[in-house]
């Protein structure tokens, strides 16, 4: 493959953020394989969608709302899609911003906001008519702009209007004087619109002018409703909490980030009576191959785009959005192809076959060498052992984790050597089978952190990729974009083609996945939000806390890449702690997870915070979620809120605990 | 409308007198640093009167001395009192300032700017290169200012026009928050020449990687940092190439130096259909060291 076809391929990978795609996301979106666990189809109650940012919010409403559904890229469309087409509406969050009572007084910005909602919702309904008039329908378009409204319809407009085509002018010209009011409110306001009766007897009208349209159901789904004003917030879940035969108000909204579901009556809107949520990141999370079919469908999706034939008849674009397919991908026949074919292109390594590339890299040898030597120098029962005689090529996963198995100081070497030597003899009994089982990933990564300049090939593999990326597509889509641009540096990583398919070396995904984690760390955490610097300071602090963790030569505790707050002591943290907390989880810099180990017979902590898995690369650490680190209130307020030098001196008490720091001299502290 | 500049004066260094005539009333905010301490009492100086102000924009007023006025009564406070001449301490004072008051005397009203230049920012400890300037505590989420807020939505997009200074979080944070959705294309104004050589590649570079994930749909410009008139011909470039159907305007983001912030303000003065953004950070104390060089300048509307 020539470099200029694989900077070609990387470019299929630019453009990942379903806002700068097109309203009609027909190509572009993938029916997720949740869909009939959530059935859409089931009722009309309003929907909540969330999950973090780059989930894939946006596009999936975009799939639901009218330009896709009523696509003219597609043929002979059911009209069955018309009992439940959405409408869709992004705010502006800063005009939005306007509309609030310190501005307008605490009538007029509500008054103003529901005026503004109608506006949008007619410029929609335009929208909507527009693609009626060119929808391939089974039995053809339904051209409605010059149909008169009804009488009811047409007194909403005051008679300044007559026909569905003046709609949209009408609104025009609504929304500018809207805009000019807004600005300078001492001007003549407008004359305020509610939407609630005037979208249900518009949607009554449209309905009684043909039989296709007699089931008309609006879904009208707000966007990024956590930048709503509170006041407005309460405006939509009021429609929320009050549907009507003809429509419903949904929303989307990141995880997290509003907790106040309030109607302006006071009620609370309720899950399962008001709204049904549906929680993208949590419906990807629970079933980790619906990620991986996602995922390898996303990438043979985005290579063909680019002009790869397929090597396989399964895959074809067009089932991906096609509900009549959803069953046969959802086959595991179909999955096992799909899924080949990914990992034909992200190979990966078995922990073994690492641990065997280990022993044939000098740097690596020798650092585990240094390990071996260092414990054998501390245990009076060593004898003439040296580190020679744990070093076998034909036991490499033995002699992996051999070097934290002698750093335990229950462990003799004189009896180590002996089930070393006997690991092949096919003993159950033999020790090293638990040891490589539950260590061989930790001393892997205490090798490998000592060599950062060593691409770590624990990073690589479809596999692997799909573990730091769930459930985040988007990132998914920035580690394959990053893959080919690496394999663009150097053919001797061996780009090479299989099946018509480019396969990327596990060293340029290790790398890439390396440059991804420090780009969504160093530049896009820090941008997130109002407090974004903050949260990737407390990512950095994690990072070096779990890093150190992974540093201890004794790997007693392998795989440390999380915590938990003693529950005991919750109180103990401070506000700004707990504001910084609840922003980490809004913008997936940490993620909350039940608590499915609890070691500690004292503590009753009942979640984990997990790190965004994305950060492991650049830190050098184990992405799996194997162990967790119990950490009481004031040390979580040193990491989340404590000066440089509050942070350094926990660290060190962690680094004294953990005996980390004698080990390995040469190698210092990588990331201050 | 447009404006004109009849005066981008360099003040003599240890000049008292920062203009011939004297200004009626002059508008100082709250200094941080040396060179806002020394601006002030130039201002004091060179007018008859001093009114210490401040824009609160979450209660959409403007605090002059004791009185709070909300911004849409601006007009009449400024009536009230007749003045042909104003001093607006630029140093001193911030950008939604800047463009208040500017907006509030832009008519009959010579407009003058004083604005001192720092000899040296509060830096960061960290890499020699590039370095990285500390110069705000914390931002707000970017909020809207009333007369400069023009809804964007499906039909309207905005082509953005950022003047870009040391602190590259700010475009960044603006980016990621519209996520290409009303924002689609991108013109980054660098200060060049800048105050001093080399502080032109601190902010280039802290850009850089904006530069290149934007890739071909941004726009690279240069205006001198020190001189107002640069920045607004700049912004006169790219609203004129916009396309005359309505489908984008342009939004100011002043990022930049404080004399590129007085063009943006002065342009979205003149021209109604500019969308402003704004972020309102919160200045460090002590962000920048000396007293550099001081500039005067004055702006005119013309018809």
């Amino acid at each position: 493959m020539t470099s200029t076809t694989t900077a070609k391929l990387a470019e299929a990978f630019t453009s990942n953020r379903a806002e700068q795609m097109p309203l009609d996301v027909t190509r572009e979106f993938i029916l997720p394989p949740f869909l009939p666990r959530i059935n859409l189809d089931r009722d009309r109650k309003s929907l909540r969608i969330q999950g973090g940012r780059g989930c894939g919010k946006t596009i999936f409403i975009r799939h639901l709302c009218h330009p896709t559904q009523l696509s003219p890229q597609k043929t002979d469309i059911d009209s069955v899609v018309l009992g439940r087409i959405g409408l869709y509406w992004r705010s502006d969050t800063a005009f939005c911003g306007l509309m609030k009572p310190g501005w307008l007084g605490d009538r007029d910005a509500d008054s103003a906001f529901s005026h503004y909602a109608t506006l949008v919702i007619l410029t929609e309904v335009a929208s909507f008519l527009d693609a009626l008039a060119r929808a391939p329908l089974k039995d053809g378009p339904i051209q409605l702009h010059q149909t008169n409204l009804s009488v009811v319809t047409a007194e909403y407009f005051d008679g300044r209007i007559e026909r569905f085509g003046q709609i949209r002018d009408f609104a025009k010209v609504e929304r500018i004087r809207l805009e000019r009011w807004l600005q300078n409110p001492k001007l003549d306001r407008p004359q305020f619109l509610r939407y609630e009766d005037l979208l249900q007897d518009i949607a009554e009208d449209l309905a009684s002018h043909d039989p296709r349209l007699s089931d008309l159901f609006f879904r009208v789904f707000v966007d990024e409703f956590e930048n709503l004003e509170v006041n407005q917030r309460r405006l939509v879940c009021d429609a929320v909490k009050h549907a009507k035969a003809r429509y419903s108000v949904n929303f989307a909204m990141r995880r997290h980030a509003v907790n106040d579901f309030e109607t302006s009556a006071n009620e609370q809107v309720v899950e399962v009576h008001d709204v049904r949520t549906i929680d993208i990141e949590l419906l990807l999370e629970q079933v980790p191959e619906d990620f991986k079919l996602l995922a390898s469908e996303l990438l043979l999706l985005r290579l063909h785009e680019k002009g790869i034939r397929m090597p396989t008849t399964y895959f074809n674009y067009s089932k991906l959005s096609d509900p009549a397919f959803l069953e046969e991908r959802l086959s595991e026949t179909y999955r096992r192809h799909v899924v080949e074919f990914a990992e034909t292109v992200f190979p990966g390594w078995d922990g073994p076959s690492i641990a065997e590339k280990v022993l044939q890299d000098s740097a690596l040898r020798n650092r585990l060498s240094q390990l071996i030597r260092g414990a054998l120098k501390k245990h009076p029962s060593s004898g003439a052992l040296t580190e020679d005689d744990f070093l076998d090529h034909s036991k490499p996963a033995a002699s992996v984790v051999t070097g934290c198995i002698l750093h335990r100081k229950r462990h003799r070497p004189d009896e180590v050597i002996q089930w070393f030597r006997e690991y092949d003899k096919g003993n159950d009994a033999n020790p090293f089978k638990g040891w490589i089982e539950n260590n061989l990933y930790g001393a892997l990564f205490y090798l490998y952190i000592g060599l950062p300049q060593r691409p770590n090939l624990l990073y690589s593999g479809f596999d692997r990729l799909c573990t730091l990326a769930r459930p985040n597509l988007r990132v998914f889509v920035e580690l394959c974009r990053a893959a080919l641009t690496q394999s663009l540096d150097g053919s001797a990583k061996g780009d090479l083609l299989s099946h018509g398919l480019p396969v990327i070396s596990p060293e340029a995904q290790a790398e890439a996945a390396r440059s991804v984690s420090e780009s969504i760390l160093l530049e896009q955490v820090p941008n997130l939000g109002t407090q974004g610097e903050k949260l990737a300071e407390i990512a950095r602090r994690l990072g070096r806390l779990f890093e150190t963790a992974h540093r201890r030569p004794s790997q007693s505790e392998p795989e440390i890449n999380h915590f938990s707050i003693e529950d005991a002591g919750k109180v103990q943290l401070n506000a700004e702690t707990l504001e910084l907390l609840r922003e980490a989880k809004v913008w997936s810099v940490l993620y909350e997870e039940k608590d499915t180990k609890n070691k500690s017979d004292y503590s009753i902590a009942h979640t984990d915070l997990v790190p965004n898995p994305m950060f492991s690369p650049y830190f050098g650490i184990s992405y799996r979620k194997k162990r967790k680190l119990t950490l009481d209130a004031s040390q979580v307020n040193t990491i989340f809120t404590g000066t440089g030098s509050q942070f350094e001196s926990l660290l060190r008490d962690f680094n004294r605990k953990w005996d980390v720091g004698q080990e390995d001299p040469e190698h210092g502290q990588l990331f201050q | 409308m447009s404006v004109i500049f009849p005066e981008l004066d360099l003040i003599p260094n240890g000049s008292r007198q920062i203009y011939r005539e004297r200004s009626d009333i002059a508008f100082v905010g709250t200094p941080v640093d040396e060179r806002g301490r020394y601006s002030v009492e130039l201002a004091k100086a060179n007018a008859d009167r001093t009114v210490h102000c401040r824009y609160d924009h979450l209660g959409f007023s403007f605090h002059l001395g004791d009185d709070v006025v909300r911004i849409d009564e601006l007009a009449d406070y400024a009536d009230d009192i007749a003045v042909r001449r104003i001093l607006i301490d630029a140093t001193t004072l911030d950008f939604p300032e800047l463009l208040l008051l500017s907006r509030t005397y832009l008519h009959d009203t010579d407009l003058g700017y004083l604005y001192i230049e720092p000899t040296e920012y509060s830096e960061l400890i960290g890499p020699a290169y590039p370095r990285t300037f500390e110069l705000s505590t914390r931002f707000q989420a970017f909020q809207a200012i009333p007369g400069f807020s023009p809804e964007l939505h499906a039909e309207r997009h905005a082509y953005l026009a950022a003047c870009i200074g040391f602190e590259s979080t700010r475009l960044r944070r603006l980016l990621a928050e519209d996520e290409g959705h009303f924002i689609d294309r991108l013109g980054m104004v660098f200060g060049v020449p800048p105050y001093q050589v080399s502080w032109e590649m601190q902010s280039l570079l802290h850009h850089a990687d904006v530069i290149e994930e934007q890739g071909p749909q941004t726009d690279i410009l240069f205006a001198a940092a020190n001189n107002p008139r640069s920045t607004f011909e700049c912004l006169q470039t790219l609203y004129r190439a916009l396309p005359h159907d309505g489908s984008q305007l342009l939004m100011l983001g002043a990022f930049g130096s404080k004399p590129t912030s007085i063009a943006t303000a002065l342009f979205a003065c003149t021209h109604r259909d500019t969308r402003v953004v704004y972020d309102f950070p919160t200045q460090k104390h002590d962000r920048t060291r000396g007293v550099g060089p001081v500039h005067y300048f004055m702006a005119r509307v013309t018809a």
